[in-house]
């Protein structure tokens, strides 16, 4: 059968036709070429500033960032119209090099408004930068300028398992370098940079599909994918030769992710509104603390430290459950009122135990500095050791400790998820009446997600007390509670890899970024305000609170059907 | 109605007393919701609760299920041993049960708490459909299992074998009850994508998951097609062979006429007339209390032609 073009058709077929569409791609091509070739050109007047930019040919790291755009944008190119066509099938290129064009485009501005305000003004700019700024935006024109195209389902993309695995491998190595590579830069704009880079990128990937892709590769060898990326981040460590600086925020983010994903359990499975939450982790600190050898812990009992853990988590799950058992019967706005008002009282209870008010337990104000280090089983956390020629500190000792903690958090909480507790936990949420009616314990489960998830902060904390060396109230203020479910709400409620990237975020930027720490609280309300808005359910959705946050939205409901029943089929 | 339907067999019921209300009173403070009303279901027995609407009839079903605590009166079961009843496997070939039935227990009284009520093996349905929307129809039977099932926190995180065990005979035994009722095909379909008279049955389903002795079903034909309801009425049949009791609130005359054993009919909160269907479809009041005393009319009303009215009425309003 001869296929007739009739206007209508052509219009179907490619619904952003323009008189330009020929010169699209050529225009891409010379963006491409652009961009590498005012990468290679010196960027910057200065040497001193943005790790050298100022030399022809040698390319400094932003330069090089620059380049990989050029490169991948030249592959999405090639497989719109060239040798990668087959690929280009499946890819929706066209979204990608709009994505990347744009995204390219911004990185540039932000370059030459770097160098601008790093050395005295634009003045510096070399005309490298502007000759890479102008190939980006041809990049991101031609990349409006191409037309939308027809792709084949994704989901049905198959490659030999061998290579899937080899891809998930190539993607957590990439992760690594990627992250050893941000934390290793040292002034702020070039972290700044570096970030929106990966942002450009990542985004570019979603938009190509590639994503869902490695999505249901991801869903084929979950093992693999969760072995992997303990993997790397076991293998973080010897990136950073030794140095504590990193380490200790990375400790901090596993302490924080942590317990998050006990929070996690609490909100995102049972749908409690938790506003007090820190106070489980203090709890644990606390009993490690007075159980320490520290010289002002006040409880003579000293027991071996895997002892300590579980009486602390104890302590904090016990506290979980005396909370829990008068207020679960209230639900939304007023558990919530209820839980805050709970954290605060341990807050003031740990600042008053001073031997004044009532009996000596937490000395007060001061808290209880002096923590020694761990020892388990001969084993002294505060010891550097010389492993495979790098050095590993203080740090790194309890970073690996903390990995362990944070790899039985997931394991507690993605069994708990999968299991009839967690369907129970569905059904309340979803119509607690009607959970009730089936003979779900709502009580309980209620209960028992405050007590699991008290647990598991309690777990943490004991460890947070000795990586700190002190405990005192004030580092348990509301505000933590409020950042850990800000770590919630922006990841994705229910989501593991979502609340440990929310978690990362929330505690790695305030770190990098000292100079804007004044703004920290307003950059943050700001962005869980547009993250309400327009993407409710996190940067990782789970699917299930993606649904549920989008009740009238018939072609999502139909559309994760149709995905859960290509998931059942590949089983 | 047609006279093959009339004449359709009644098996004489003489099992044993499943539930027995007495003086089943509801109060919401200057209302009487439900006044005084008795109710006793035997094994195998279906019986129709009727009335106009706000007559009481789902009052009188929450007061029954424990979702609200009756004001006076009592409730007494013969429930299920409380020991969870393991789940049987039937072999390839072997019809499949509705649910494996052990033996009764003696009637006692149940506590006003739904949690209770399911466990003692009383299931219901709502009058607008609860299901859980965002879960597929496999999970939404799952989660009636929950209460058969004893997997605590610590099975899940170390899942043993007794776990694995327990959540395949659960999934097995879900996949089951969806194909008796007739949804064997759509288990991974989401419950909110359902057709409407899929989510009923899909609600039903999920009831009989819970290993009830008797199933109360309100208003389970409401807004369905006839032959939607006629699949209904078959369902029920079928629920009803496979040993169990069945209580449903309806407003389709014909449906509740062909279908039930008793009827038992409620009007403002009290209980009317309760007898066969004959005999409440020929009671001059029930026809009163549906359509109006005919006081206003020039002509007094031959109840013959009352009667075909009502039932007219009742199909017009079971159609909406």
């Amino acid at each position: 059968m001869t296929h007739v073009k009739t206007p209508v058709d052509e219009a179907s077929e490619s619904p952003v036709a323009k008189p330009g569409k020929p010169i699209a791609w050529p225009m891409g091509i010379a963006g491409v070429a652009l961009l590498i070739v005012g990468s290679f050109l010196s960027w910057s007047y200065d040497g001193q500033i943005l790790n050298d930019l100022s030399i022809n040919f040698y390319p400094g790291g932003l330069q090089i960032l620059a380049i990989i755009g050029a490169v991948l944008a030249l592959v999405l190119l090639l497989a719109e119209k060239g040798p990668l066509t087959k690929l280009g099938s499946w890819l929706d290129a066209t979204l990608g090099i709009r994505a990347l064009g744009a995204g390219l485009a911004l990185y540039m501005v932000l370059v030459v408004v770097a160098i601008g305000t790093e050395s005295d003004g634009l003045i510096n700019v070399n005309p490298g930068a502007y000759i890479s700024l102008v190939g980006a935006l041809l990049l991101a024109v031609s990349g409006w300028l191409l037309p939308l195209r027809q792709l084949r389902d994704m989901s049905a993309a198959r490659l030999p398992a061998w290579s899937e695995i080899l891809m998930i491998a190539v993607l957590m190595a990439a992760v690594l370098f990627a992250a050893a590579y941000a934390l290793g830069l040292q002034d702020a704009w070039s972290f700044i940079l570096c970030l929106v880079f990966i942002a450009v990128v990542a985004t570019a990937l979603f938009r190509t599909g590639s994503m869902s892709f490695v999505g249901h590769v991801g869903q084929r060898h979950s093992k693999v994918l969760t072995l992997s990326a303990f993997v790397v981040a076991f293998l973080f460590p010897f990136t950073q030769n030794g140095s504590d600086a990193n380490m200790s925020i990375a400790n901090q983010v596993l302490i924080f992710g942590a317990t998050a994903m006990g929070l996690n359990i609490v909100v995102g499975l049972a749908g409690l509104l938790d506003l007090g939450y820190i106070a489980f982790l203090g709890a644990g600190s606390y009993t490690a603390a007075v159980l320490s050898t520290s010289a002002f812990a006040t409880v003579g009992w000293k027991p071996p430290f895997l002892v300590v853990m579980l009486v602390g988590a104890g302590v904090s799950a016990t506290l979980g459950l005396i909370i829990g058992t008068p207020t679960l019967r209230v639900s939304g706005d007023y558990l919530a009122i209820v839980t805050l008002g709970f954290g605060e009282i341990f807050r003031f209870s740990m600042g008053n135990l001073d031997g004044n008010n009532g009996p000596n337990l937490t000395n007060g104000p001061n808290g209880i500095p002096g923590i020694p280090d761990l020892s388990i089983g001969g084993f002294n956390f505060g010891d550097e050791h010389m492993v495979a020629g790098i050095e590993l500190g203080r740090f790194s000792n309890y970073y690996f400790l903390l990995l362990i903690l944070i790899g039985f958090v997931i394991l507690v909480f993605s069994r708990l998820n999968n299991s009839r507790i967690g369907r129970g936990w569905v059904a309340i949420r979803e119509d607690e009446k009607a959970a009730e009616a089936m003979g779900v314990n709502v009580f309980g489960l209620k209960l028992l997600a405050f007590a699991v998830g008290a647990f598991l902060a309690g777990l943490a904390g004991t460890i947070k007390a000795h990586q700190d060396a002190a405990v005192s109230p004030d580092q348990y203020q509301f505000i933590e509670s409020a950042f850990l479910l800000a770590a919630i709400v922006l990841g994705g409620m229910g989501t593991i890899a979502g609340v440990l990237l929310g978690a990362t975020i929330l505690k790695l930027l305030p770190e990098k970024l000292r100079f804007f720490s004044e703004y920290r609280l307003l950059m943050f309300g700001l962005l869980l305000v547009l993250m309400m808005r327009f993407r409710p359910e996190g940067l990782v959705a789970s699917r299930r609170r993606q649904l549920e946050f989008h009740e009238e939205d018939e072609e999502l409901a139909v559309a994760v059907e149709e995905e859960r029943l290509i998931v059942e089929e590949a089983k | 109605m047609t006279i093959a339907e009339q004449e359709r067999v009644r098996p004489e019921v003489t099992g044993a007393t499943v539930l027995e209300a007495t003086g089943v009173t509801m109060r919401f403070g200057g209302l009487l919701a439900v006044n005084d009303v008795n109710l006793t279901v035997r094994e195998g027995e279906i019986v129709g609760l009727i009335g106009p609407n706000g007559a009481g009839k789902t009052t009188f079903f929450n007061c029954l299920t424990g979702l609200y605590k009756p004001t006076s009166g009592q409730v007494r079961f013969a429930g299920l041993p409380r020991k969870p009843a393991k789940a049987i496997r039937p072999k390839k070939g072997q019809t499949v049960e509705a649910v494996p039935v052990p033996p009764l227990e003696p009637l006692s009284p149940l506590p006003p708490k739904p949690r209770a009520v399911v466990r003692a093996g009383m299931a219901r349905t709502f009058q607008n459909i609860r299901l859980f929307a965002n879960m597929t129809a496999l999970e939404n039977v799952m989660v009636g299992r929950y209460c058969r099932t004893s997997a605590g926190a610590l099975t899940s995180v170390l899942r043993g074998p007794k776990f694995h065990r327990e959540e395949e005979a659960t999934r097995a035994r879900a996949q089951e009850l969806l194909d008796f009722v007739g949804l064997g095909r759509s288990a991974e379909h989401l419950a909110r994508n359902m057709p409407y008279g899929d989510q009923r049955r899909l609600e039903i389903a999920r009831a009989l998951a819970t290993d009830p002795k008797l199933i109360l079903l309100d208003e389970p034909t409401a807004g369905m097609n006839p032959q939607e309801t006629r699949q209904a009425s078959d369902l029920i049949f079928k629920i009803r062979d496979s040993g169990l009791a069945v209580v449903v609130i309806e407003h389709d005359m014909r449906f509740i006429f062909n279908l039930c054993d008793r009827v038992l009919c409620l009007v403002q909160g009290e209980a009317l007339i309760e007898g066969t269907p004959e005999e409440v479809q020929s009671d001059p009041r029930v026809i009163e209390a549906y359509i109006g005393t005919g006081e206003d009319e020039e002509d007094d009303v031959d109840v013959q032609d009352a009667h075909v009215q009502d039932t007219t009425v009742a199909d017009e309003e079971g159609r909406s």
